[in-house]
């Protein structure tokens, strides 16, 4: 056994200086409600079939909206299940991560490592089977066993839980950052990497379809009650989702050196806060635009060789018209030709899971040259002035994207990421 | 020290007061926080006010965690004022952030139907908004994160500062933890046989406990341009987890630590002192010990821990046990004669949980 990397907090005063690994994506794996391998997932994406439905999970029968787009049954191997300490979320999460250790060809080398990484991100966390348990005796307060497993599961239990699946004992560290934790699982994990305190990391983004957040968002009437219609006029409000996403990101040269096939590379990732209000975006999107800028600026890669912008487009008036804002401050008149598009049209928020499946979406776009579309669009908003590639899937050379995740707490990240070659 | 990254203010919130100074006394002396005197026990910060520490409307809705972040940071809003708040960071570690506004939401979610809930609530119960509320009031606006990684969250965040800083993305990063007393998962210790039922003051054993603590952190060189005082110099840090249910569990942070002194081209005889995370829970302090023994052999430095004095403050301790450590540097480590020796030059602080996260930052004196 290796020993673990030791996090080097040596001075680098250049700010975007050249940075000593490219971090590159050597696996992908996902469950998301519009299909649960990046195949499906990709064909579900160009073809326009939506995972909202009727919600299953819990009654609704007292809030405003019953729409909400939930993963099918899905399948654990029963070793990996008994492993877990968690729940849904930590299962979802669990597949994904196995999914993308297997497309990478590492699920057998990472065995006992101790310089690999786990980074997930998460909202929620494992709050649902806490609901559950509250919802048989609502009244007054909990009892120590309706919170057993919210303390029993705390915000660190899928990371700790990735980690035990091959025994990793390296850096294992969740970054709950609410809707943008799957970008910053990605985008620390590429950290990782390129600082060389990573051999490997898995990242992670999850969340399971919570009640807590469907009331959460009911209450603040940012939900739809029917389809999720990113940056298209009278856009109603989010769709709420679950799902996870995980890359496998490691060093280009030992991914080189091993003959992993490489699906693309984390070239930036751009960090920013709002520091304007808790729940609600700076409406002139200073700080969207500070995290692409910054992003770009750490990949060397300037405006005018962006080809597709991955939106966070949850379908809410305030965030598509804030992304929108900050697309034209960073793009200025090549805002409205650069192709942009939201996924969640189809797949709902997924919360934490959203920024790390879009990041999937979006290397998948890169490998395909197709941009997906903004499904649901109706009609252009005069203050969304972006082509969001309305309807149908569009030919295109993708060489580098970015992806974008904006959330609670002014938390901005982008995501810059390369194609393979 | 122009090219070592330094600690120009610490603010700290505790059961024994925010004064680290005083806190190190008490730890020399032994001298408990007092207890909560309602079960289950906790060392609970006494007629807590935030207000007391930041100026500004609209913090009474917020929850406990929040409140003791605000608090912290408003305590180096004044030495960090001149610079760009757009050039201030933000990376706050908490074990269990919003735990206690998930129930409090769920409970009225259910009691006034979910067309009633306050929606402000909702807020409360993510984990990354206590970090946010932070950046909101202060105007920190260069990155915000927070990070999650049990009982070792507030050196996860330190050590997260430090390569957020490597990178460039901020001039200044506060960093450090923060976690509110939380009944909750109080209770459900009890009923593991971890948290006693007793009030007790004079208890040595786990006893739950809240606080928190933020470092401004920067480049000496930064901080040399400004003119800042330098508290003390952060090394080196690192994090690992490993499975405390396997058979090798112990092995990585042995690797850890040895890897951070010979990045830091000490022996292990030049640590001077020993901030350690013992908190009364007899299985991880045991395992921490035999760890410190395999590293140290012959002879384990001295160690202090505040752990006795304000009990479990979760994601608030590594960042407690860095600002006792910048205090034993400065003012000199406290002596088993219960008085101040001579300043100590390096030393260690260890953070750390049962469910095996580990962490270890290495601070010096600054030249």
């Amino acid at each position: 056994m290796s020993p673990p990397r030791v996090g080097g907090p040596e001075p680098e005063p250049r700010r975007g200086a050249a940075e000593p690994v490219r971090p590159v994506v050597t696996g992908v794996g996902l469950i998301t409600p519009i299909g649960a391998d990046p195949d499906s997932f990709w064909r579900a994406l160009v073809e326009g079939r939506s995972g909202a439905g009727p919600v299953r999970s819990f009654d609704t029968a007292e809030l405003p909206s019953h729409v909400g787009c939930e993963v099918d049954s899905f399948a654990l191997p029963a070793a990996v299940k008994a492993a877990l300490s968690g729940g849904r979320c930590t299962e979802l999460a669990a597949f994904a991560a196995l999914q993308a250790a297997s497309g990478a060809g590492i699920a057998s080398a990472l065995e006992g490592a101790a310089d690999a990484a786990v980074v997930v991100g998460t909202t929620m966390g494992e709050v649902t089977q806490f609901e559950r348990d509250r919802a048989e005796h609502p009244d007054g307060e909990a009892s120590v066993e309706d919170v057993r497993t919210l303390v029993e599961r705390p915000l660190d239990v899928m990371a700790r839980s990735i980690a035990r699946i091959w025994g990793l004992s390296g850096h294992v560290v969740t970054a709950p950052a609410a809707c943008a934790a799957g970008s910053y699982a990605v985008g620390l994990a590429a950290s990782l990497v390129r600082r060389g305190q990573a051999r490997i990391a898995i990242a992670v983004g999850c969340d399971a379809f919570s009640r807590l957040a469907f009331v959460g968002f009911s209450r603040m009437r940012a939900m739809s009650s029917d389809a999720c219609r990113p940056f298209s006029l009278g856009r109603p409000g989010l769709l709420l989702g679950e799902g996870a996403g995980a890359l496998v990101v490691e060093a280009e040269p030992s991914a080189r050196a091993r003959g992993a096939e490489i699906l693309g590379a984390v070239e930036g990732f751009g960090l920013s806060c709002d520091a304007h209000h808790v729940t609600g975006p700076d409406p002139a999107g200073a700080g969207a635009a500070r995290a692409m800028r910054d992003a770009m600026e750490r990949g060397g890669v300037g405006p005018d060789r962006i080809d597709y912008v991955n939106a966070h487009g949850t379908g809410t008036p305030l965030n598509d018209r804030m992304e929108s804002r900050a697309l034209r401050t960073v793009f200025g008149a090549r805002a409205a030709k650069i192709p942009v598009s939201s996924i969640k049209a189809l797949t709902g928020h997924m919360m934490g899971g959203a920024g790390a499946v879009e990041a999937i979406a979006s290397l998948l776009a890169m490998r395909h040259g197709v941009v997906p579309p903004t499904w649901n669009f109706v009609a252009p908003d005069p203050e969304c002035a972006i082509d969001c590639v309305p309807n149908e899937p569009r030919r295109s050379r993708l060489r580098h994207v970015l992806s974008n995740s904006y959330a609670f707490g002014g938390n901005d990240a982008s995501l810059l990421l390369g194609a393979a070659e | 020290m122009a090219d070592a990254w330094v600690v120009t203010g610490a603010g700290l919130v505790t059961a024994a007061g925010d004064d680290a100074g005083e806190l190190c006394g008490r730890v020399a002396g032994g001298e408990p926080a007092p207890a909560a005197a309602e079960p289950p026990p906790a060392r609970a910060i006494a007629a807590f006010d935030p207000a007391r520490y930041v100026r500004r409307k609209g913090l009474r809705h917020l929850s406990p965690t929040s409140q003791l972040a605000c608090s912290a940071a408003a305590q180096l809003e004044l030495g960090l004022h001149p610079i760009p708040p757009g050039e201030v960071g933000v990376v706050l570690g908490s074990a269990w952030a919003a735990l206690d506004s998930i129930v409090r939401f769920e409970r009225e979610a259910w009691t006034e139907g979910p067309r009633f809930v306050d929606p402000g609530l909702f807020a409360e119960t993510v984990a990354n908004v206590p970090a946010g509320h932070v950046s909101i009031f202060f105007g920190w606006s260069a990155l915000n994160a927070t990070v999650v990684a049990g009982g070792a969250s507030g050196l996860q965040a330190i050590v997260t500062a430090l390569d957020c800083l490597a990178e460039g993305r901020a001039a200044v990063v506060v960093a450090g933890g923060a976690d509110g007393v939380n009944q909750h998962v109080l209770r459900v210790r009890a009923t593991h046989g971890v948290a006693s039922e007793s009030p007790r003051a004079e208890r040595r054993d786990w006893v739950g406990g809240e606080g928190s603590c933020l470092l401004a952190i920067e480049s000496g060189e930064h901080a040399a341009r400004r003119g800042a005082r330098v508290l003390g110099v952060l090394r080196r840090g690192a994090t690992c987890w490993s499975d405390p249910r396997g058979v090798r569990t112990l092995e990585p942070r042995i690797h850890l630590l040895r890897r951070l002194l010979d990045g830091a081209g000490l022996r292990p005889s030049e640590i001077d002192l020993i901030v350690t995370a013992r908190g009364g829970s007899p299985e991880p302090d045991e395992a921490q010990e035999r760890v410190l023994r395999e590293t140290f052999s012959p002879e384990v430095p001295p160690r202090i821990s505040a752990g006795a004095v304000l009990g479990e403050t979760w994601g608030a301790a590594g960042a407690i046990g860095v600002a006792l450590a910048l205090e034993c540097v400065q003012r000199g480590a406290p002596s088993e004669r219960g008085e101040r020796d001579r300043p100590a030059r390096d030393v260690l602080v260890l953070d750390g949980c049962a469910s095996g996260h580990f962490g270890a930052l290495l601070v010096s004196a600054a030249d």
